[in-house]
């Protein structure tokens, strides 16, 4: 189940909260502003990594028990 | 023969009923309008203006910190080859055109206070070709360093001025119903020592509150509602007229033009007010009116934190409204300031326990910020003072008095913006969850599941405003004594992102079980 069947006109849209900010204003950041932000990009990126990596192995280790139940 | 045109470039993200006001009285005086969004892409931006070749552009300033940023696109707008009279307007310019001309040399000058009725004498004077310097409200740079001409008095009656422009459709929507920002007022008549709204008013000759006939808010209202099919208004006013007799008054003939203009039953709205203002009977009426959601601007649950912001309320008073609120059955949000110039670790924990009793049944999702100094509070002048002002014109900051604090606030800072800041932060997915429902039980026919929906959303709500809360108290532990174990940004976007989740998998079950309903209705309105 998820956004695939609902409407179009039904979807969760949350509204933008805060200041907007211009894509371009990226450009003008300090060094240590930039460096904060790859920061936190990079954690977020590990955690979505080592939970695929954990998914993917208990995927694996269910299939490999399928198998050897087969 | 074409009529002058006049370019205007602001964010218009959350509908800009500033700019609006400025375009429909200069539409109104004969010239054409085009609103840019200053997010639209630069070459986008050249593009409108050259090919447009107005006669003015006009930059909404409303944040100060963004004011190296409109001098860059000033400043590539320039190099491009476009070289009509620049102006800016919005509080920032106003309280401090000195630090705007200077900091954005393109401008040629910056309207002040409401601009309504200057900036459209500006645009009549270039056009005319007659000399600008003397239109009053303006400051511009000279040779020397900068001149300024009389201030022009507020707009007297509001009602004078049109109705501002609004783009066709509407940007914002709950569940397809449309949205749409308006004003009842400007202006409020206290004086939060971090607010500059009265600093923007409180300069210039005139009342510092205006209130609109009602009856003409409700035929905008009404308008609106014919032809741009919006149901739900956002009323973006300093303080709606609630207070004491004539704010009475002012409701009844609200509710009273509500209902000759048929809209009563059939709109719902939103409004901000404060919590002393908050009466059970009177907000009972302008709920069955129409009224769904209060937003409040609590921010403190201390008592010394209430008296530095100078909102002469005590906590007491903020909790006693939101029991009115939950009584007559009214959804809310709030703004909330953890983090103010008297904080201390113990204000922090008084803070945090206050946000519990707030959040308590998981109506709500717990949010807060830290108070920044903007430019012309009386706040930013005591820090000034006292030698604790630091940052910059756009990026204005303090320091606390416990020097723990503000490493501590970094720190918190770099845990949990992400989890309150933002359009996909969990914050914003639960408040706007809360929308829906609030919108689904006032705008939609009866919908099997919303009594067991909304114990879902309260339990998800309530779960991750305790783990927020708690994270609070674990990083105020370790930045004061040392004792604990914080956790990493990693874990704690973990945890966010599986509340985030659980929230999007109970709102699409229920969504999907009613969906046939919503649509159903929505084709029949």
């Amino acid at each position: 189940m998820g956004n695939d069947v609902i409407n179009q006109v039904l979807r969760f849209r949350p509204w933008p909260q805060g200041d907007p900010v211009a894509p371009w204003i990226i450009d003008q950041l300090d060094k240590v502003t930039l460096v904060r932000l790859t920061e936190v990009g990079l954690e977020l990126n590990q955690a979505v990594l080592q939970a695929q990596l954990k998914a993917n192995a208990a995927a694996l280790d269910i299939i490999k028990g399928v198998a050897r139940s087969k | 023969m074409k009529p002058p045109s006049v370019i205007l470039i602001g964010f218009q993200e959350q509908g800009n009923l500033g700019i609006g006001y400025v375009a429909s009285t200069l539409i109104e005086r004969g010239f054409a309008v085009r609103i840019l969004d200053f997010r639209e892409r630069r070459e986008s931006i050249l593009e409108a203006v050259r090919s447009a070749q107005p006669i003015l552009v006009g930059f909404s300033l409303i944040f100060q910190y963004y004011v190296p940023q409109f001098a860059e696109l000033a400043s590539y707008l320039r190099d491009n080859g476009i070289d009509c009279h620049f102006t800016a307007g919005g509080h920032y310019p106003s309280l401090r055109y000195e630090d705007v001309t200077q900091d954005v040399p393109q401008l040629d000058s910056v309207v002040r206070f409401e601009g309504e009725l200057t900036l459209a004498e500006l645009v009549e004077h270039l056009v005319e070709g007659q000399d600008w310097h003397r239109v009053p409200g303006i400051a511009y740079r000279t040779d020397s360093r900068y001149a300024v001409t009389p201030l022009r008095p507020l707009i007297p009656n509001l009602d004078d001025l049109p109705f501002p422009t609004r783009p066709l459709e509407s940007e914002l929507t709950v569940l397809g119903k449309k949205t749409s920002p308006i004003l009842g007022s400007r202006g409020c008549c206290r004086d939060c020592s971090f607010c500059s709204i009265r600093q923007f008013y409180g300069q210039v000759p005139g009342k510092k509150v205006r209130v609109r006939n009602p009856v003409h808010v409700v035929e905008e209202m009404r308008t609106l509602h014919d032809e741009n099919g919006v149901s739900i208004f956002l009323f973006q006013d300093d303080d709606f007229p609630v207070w004491g007799p004539f704010g009475r008054r002012w409701i009844a003939q609200f509710i009273d033009a509500l209902r000759a203009e048929e809209l009563y039953g059939r709109v719902i709205w939103k409004i901000s007010c404060r919590s002393d203002e908050v009466q059970p009977e009177l907000f009972a009426r302008m709920r069955d009116a129409g009224l769904y959601v209060v937003y409040l601007g609590i921010e403190s649950g201390n008592e010394t934190g209430l008296r530095t912001l100078n909102k002469q309320l005590a906590a007491e008073d903020h909790l006693r409204a939101l029991a009115v609120l939950k009584e007559v059955d009214l959804a809310f949000t709030y703004g909330f300031m953890l983090f103010d110039p008297s904080s201390t670790f113990e204000s922090i924990r008084q803070n945090v326990a206050f946000l519990r009793r707030v959040a308590s049944d998981g109506a709500v999702p717990v949010v807060f910020c830290r108070m920044l100094p903007y430019a012309g509070t009386p706040i930013e002048q005591q820090l000034a003072k006292e030698g604790r002002l630091r940052g910059s014109v756009e990026n204005p900051d303090y320091d606390f008095l416990d020097a723990r604090l503000n490493s501590f606030f970094e720190e918190l800072n770099g845990l949990v913006a992400h989890w309150i800041n933002g359009a996909n932060s969990l914050a914003n997915q639960l408040n706007f969850a809360w929308q829906e429902y609030w919108v689904i039980r006032r705008l939609f026919p009866p919908v099997a599941g919303l009594q067991e929906y909304e114990r879902l959303l309260r339990s998800v709500t309530h779960r991750s405003n305790g783990y927020l809360l708690d994270l609070v108290n674990r990083v105020c532990d370790q930045f004061e004594g040392g004792r604990g174990c914080i956790a990493s940004p990693a874990e704690v976007q973990a945890k966010s992102r599986s509340f985030s989740e659980q929230l999007l998998a109970d709102r699409d079950a229920f969504i999907l079980r009613n969906q046939q309903t919503l649509l159903d209705s929505l084709k029949a309105a």
